[in-house]
């Protein structure tokens, strides 16, 4: 499948009174046309700030360079306006918390026809008719009366299902997802979920799932990325990575998640607690907390190399993860 | 809940503030020192003078039944006598209130045509320059008094550039305009650092705010996402800053009216406290109050009408 | 324990979590940094220069401000009077050095009654809740309902002339400001875990306020403190402007710029330096409070 979009060494530098720090640091990867690529990692790690490099929504406080080749074309070579055209036509975002991403004092619907008229020029009307069409097709009920809905007379499931219209309304090829179902209830995750495989399905999107949840990648995505303190630690595909993990953090974090079916186990967590990313450790950034660390962790530069097929991970010692998943298998979710 | 109802519920949690309005207006003649009547009325004080005073405010009476008397009087409208003009204030007072409101408007008017600009300007420029020198504004300006200020516009823009009159409120309207200018500007002046320092803080956290993010992210212009969803969101804020600060732009009238000899309220009772006019400066007091309560109960439907998340609260 | 807890979209920062600082942190650090904040240098220059010039008054000049000589009113700027005389004669300098002592005096004593009272009462409204908070509200709402001047000048007119009146007249119209602050701060302030700690330990009610809320509480009334005391400055100038300040023959800047009004034609130099010297002390004090709020904000 040819490469829709490639990240190549991403790095985001951010000033901050105490210093600089780097929320992004050296990432790389690609999305082929019609995919979906989950990045996973905990809070703070930088799975945000790299989504939105993409579409160029950087704090005023912080630079990025690298490149990112969006069908050929480098997103960061663009100048402002060109980036704008991009913007919700070409390459869209769904965000996380739909309460506050809403304009609270505009019609839900309007806020989808808007981004048809910004984007495919159409006038009011036919922009209205788009948008309820749109706005079925996630499912809505009576999609005309919610379109004069505000937006906090919506529940929380309809109101990311808006933003889930106003995201593909303009036919994207890529849409990038902030957490979509993290704000939501279990029940509407599922729904939410279904959505946007659907979606993708009919429109052949490509999509780039953030979250922090190990099963929604699961369910969603072919392909799966996991950073650890703005890097990316191992990446491969979702079969290869979440039952043959080739890194000890992505070990530790499918170690970690409780199962019903051995309630009688403590809980597995990773000791210790991620870096600050003002200082973080010199050599492997997981070192100071991996079971399987040794000297030569501590020092030097350690980029992912290809342990297999499309699977790729920044650990040198990456045998001791296949050991340890051999003796202790390591469950499929979903 | 429709926009009537929301009125009405509004006003009616009002009252208990006007029933405490009334209790402070009506007990400050028994902070003066001594007996009142002799106190106030100074050196025109005579035995008449005194009994006749003692009579009208009931003082010989316990205070509930003084304080019941008042409020009688107030609901039908009895504003009180003004001892010096022998008059019921309510006719002193309306006979000022024009000087007074064309003033407060167009004071008000010189306030949001000055801070919305400043305040957007300094917002989109956050941290740059302008942002740092308009947010200087307000240390410079903090300690400066209006009524000097109005003096000092006087010096120059009267005296030494002749364009507009020294004082004094004319006799037609385009001489009451042309009078109003100057202290309007004054008290505009005055009110600006802290109008614009508050609408700059709200928009630039309207500026900061999660859907604007999602404005940018559809593609959406600066100017589009300036004018069709920050600016809107940043209505509101402007209207609580305009409110709140209605008593400083009321309370600077009285000032104002002063150095440039405009016959409002405000000078009828600095006018009042001259005579020493108690009736009277009671009675402006009050209607004051009023007035600002009143301005804060339109600032609040002005929400419910601006944001719809209000009115289902 | 590491677990993966959702990203907050709060907002946009990107600064990694960092633990809050402690109190004392805070005034640590206020201590060993003060003279890093420009603004908070600068405004203490400016305020000890005015402070300075005023009380060594009887040193920078010889006349005494209420020394009258009709002999020679109204005259401009010269050798023997730097800034002129008013209309009753008297040296404009030594008028604006001494008149500078009276509103530099009471400004700075106005303010601390409405600190006291407005801290106490916001304290206890916001901690006690309930009850006590709508009571202190109400009391709020009424004040406020008032235009400051309107019921400063009608409070000082109702008591009575001299800086008796005034002090009230503040601290009744006054304390309103304090009190929403402090009680706004201890609404987040008793939520934190701090508090919860010492409640749960049994400490009664006042101890928890006067020494785990109040410290952390106080830094915002301070800086409001600074903010103010320009205001109330302003109101004793303005009183004095009125008539109805300190009465004659204490010198004050507000009835020097009354004085000062009629003869702008003529020696404009009267209304205009009392003004600047208002202008420079509410300069010095912004400064000062700005510095100061940037000082004592924790990291």
């Amino acid at each position: 499948m040819p490469e829709l979009l490639r990240v190549e060494d991403d790095v985001v530098e951010i000033t901050t009174r105490r210093g600089v720090l780097r929320a992004v640091d050296g990432v790389s990867f690609g999305i082929a046309a019609g995919e979906a690529l989950g990045l996973v990692g905990e809070s703070g790690c930088g799975k945000t700030t790299t989504l939105r490099t993409i579409l160029g929504l950087i704090p005023r406080n912080a630079t990025v360079s690298g490149r990112i080749l969006f069908e050929g074309e480098d997103l960061l070579a663009k100048n402002g306006d060109a980036m704008r055209r991009c913007r919700g036509k070409a390459i869209s975002m769904v965000f996380q918390e739909p309460m506050t991403a809403l304009n609270p004092l505009m019609r839900a619907g309007q806020q989808i026809s808007e981004a048809i008229q910004i984007n495919l020029g159409h006038g009011g009307r036919r922009a209205h008719r788009e948008a309820v069409d749109m706005m079925q097709r996630v499912g809505i009920p009576e999609a005309e009366r919610r379109y004069r809905a505000y937006p906090h007379e919506l529940s929380g499931g309809m109101r990311q299902r808006i933003m889930i219209a106003m995201a593909l309304s303009c036919h994207p090829r890529l849409v990038l997802c902030d957490e979509p179902t993290t704000a939501l209830d279990v029940t509407v995750q599922e729904q939410i979920l279904n959505i946007l495989a659907t979606m993708q399905r009919e429109q052949d999107l490509s999509i780039l799932y953030v979250t922090h949840d190990l099963a929604v990648v699961s369910a969603t995505c072919r392909r799966v990325a996991v950073m650890y303190a703005a890097q990316i630690v191992e990446i491969g595909t979702v079969d290869e990575v979440f039952h043959r993990p080739r890194h000890p953090y992505t070990l530790g974090l499918l170690r970690s998640i409780p199962r019903f079916e051995r309630a009688q186990e403590t809980l597995r967590a990773i000791p210790g607690a991620p870096p600050h990313l003002l200082a973080p450790p010199p050599g492997c950034r997981f070192h100071p907390r991996c079971p399987y660390v040794e000297d030569d962790c501590r020092q030097g530069d350690f980029p992912l190399v290809p342990v297999g097929d499309d699977h790729g991970t920044a650990c040198i010692h990456s045998e001791r993860c296949t050991e340890a998943t051999v003796a202790e298998p390591v469950m499929p979710h979903g | 809940m429709s926009i009537a109802s929301y009125i009405f519920k509004r006003c009616l949690l009002a009252v208990p503030t006007i029933f405490g309005v009334t209790i402070l207006v009506f007990f400050m003649i028994h902070l003066v020192p001594g007996d009142p009547a002799v106190t106030l009325l100074g050196p025109r004080a005579t035995p008449e003078l005194i009994a006749q005073l003692h009579h009208a405010w009931g003082l010989d009476k316990p205070l509930l039944q003084q304080y019941l008397l008042y409020m009688q009087r107030l609901i039908h409208g009895d504003l009180g006598q003004s001892f010096f003009f022998q008059l019921p204030a309510t006719t002193l007072i309306a006979e000022r209130t024009g000087a007074t409101v064309l003033l407060l408007v167009t004071a008000t008017l010189f306030t949001v045509v000055v801070t919305i600009p400043l305040a957007i300007l300094a917002a989109i420029k956050r941290d740059k320059t302008t942002d740092h020198l308009i947010r200087s504004l307000p240390i410079a300006t903090l300690g400066m008094p209006s009524f000097w200020v109005g003096i000092m516009l006087i010096l120059i823009v009267s005296l030494r550039l002749g364009l507009l009159p020294v004082g004094g409120y004319g006799q037609n309207l385009p001489e009451h305009l042309q009078s109003v200018i100057l202290p309007a500007l004054t008290i505009a002046l005055a009110i600006s650092p802290m109008t614009i320092r508050s609408l700059r803080a709200s928009m630039i956290e309207v500026l900061e705010a999660d859907y604007i993010l999602t404005a940018r992210a559809k593609g959406a212009s600066s100017a589009r996402v300036l004018f069709r969803h920050a600016l809107r969101n940043a209505l509101i804020p402007m209207v609580t800053v305009l409110s709140v600060n209605m008593g400083w732009l009321v309370g600077g009238t009285v000032v104002i009216e002063r150095v440039f000899a405009i016959p409002g309220i405000g000078g009828l009772m600095l006018d009042a406290i001259g005579n020493r006019d108690f009736a009277l400066v009671q009675a402006i007091t009050f209607v004051f109050a009023i007035f600002v309560i009143f301005v804060y109960l339109v600032a609040d439907v002005s929400y419910s009408l601006i944001d719809p998340r209000v009115r289902y609260n | 324990m590491s677990t993966l807890a959702p990203e907050s979209t709060a907002h946009h920062s990107l600064s990694p979590d960092l633990p809050p600082l402690a109190v004392a942190n805070v005034k640590d650090g206020f201590r060993t940094r003060w003279y890093r904040s420009r603004s908070f240098v600068a405004g203490l220059v400016i305020l000890g220069v005015i402070i300075g010039l005023c009380t060594f008054a009887p040193l920078l000049t010889p006349y005494s401000p209420t020394q009258q000589d009709l002999t020679h009113v109204l005259q401009p700027p010269s050798a023997e009077h730097i800034l002129g005389t008013d209309q009753l004669g008297i040296d404009m300098w030594s008028q604006l050095l001494y008149g500078g002592r009276t509103d530099l005096r009471i400004g700075f004593l106005a303010v601390i009654l409405p600190f006291i009272l407005g801290t106490t009462l916001g304290c206890l409204a916001g901690y006690y809740g309930r009850g006590v908070d709508v009571g202190v509200m109400r009391l709020v709402d009424i004040v406020v309902a008032f235009p400051f001047y309107v019921l400063v000048i009608a409070l000082v007119f109702v008591i009575g002339p001299g800086e008796r009146g005034i002090y009230i007249a503040i601290t009744i119209v006054g304390w309103v400001s304090y009190a929403r602050i402090v009680r706004g701060e201890i609404l987040v302030a008793k939520q934190q875990d701090y508090v919860l700690a010492a409640r749960a330990a049994g400490f009664g009610a006042p101890r928890i306020i006067v020494r785990h809320l109040l410290p952390n509480v106080i830094t915002q009334a301070i800086v409001f403190a600074t903010a103010d005391v320009v205001l109330c400055i302003l109101a004793i100038v303005t009183l004095g402007y009125l008539g109805l300040g300190v009465p004659p023959p204490i010198p004050d800047w507000g009835r020097m710029i009354f004085n000062g009004q009629q003869f702008l034609t003529t020696q404009w130099q009267l209304a205009t330096f009392p003004g600047l010297a208002v202008v420079a002390t509410g300069v010095g004090l912004a400064l000062l409070g700005d510095g100061l709020s940037d000082l004592l904000r924790p990291e």
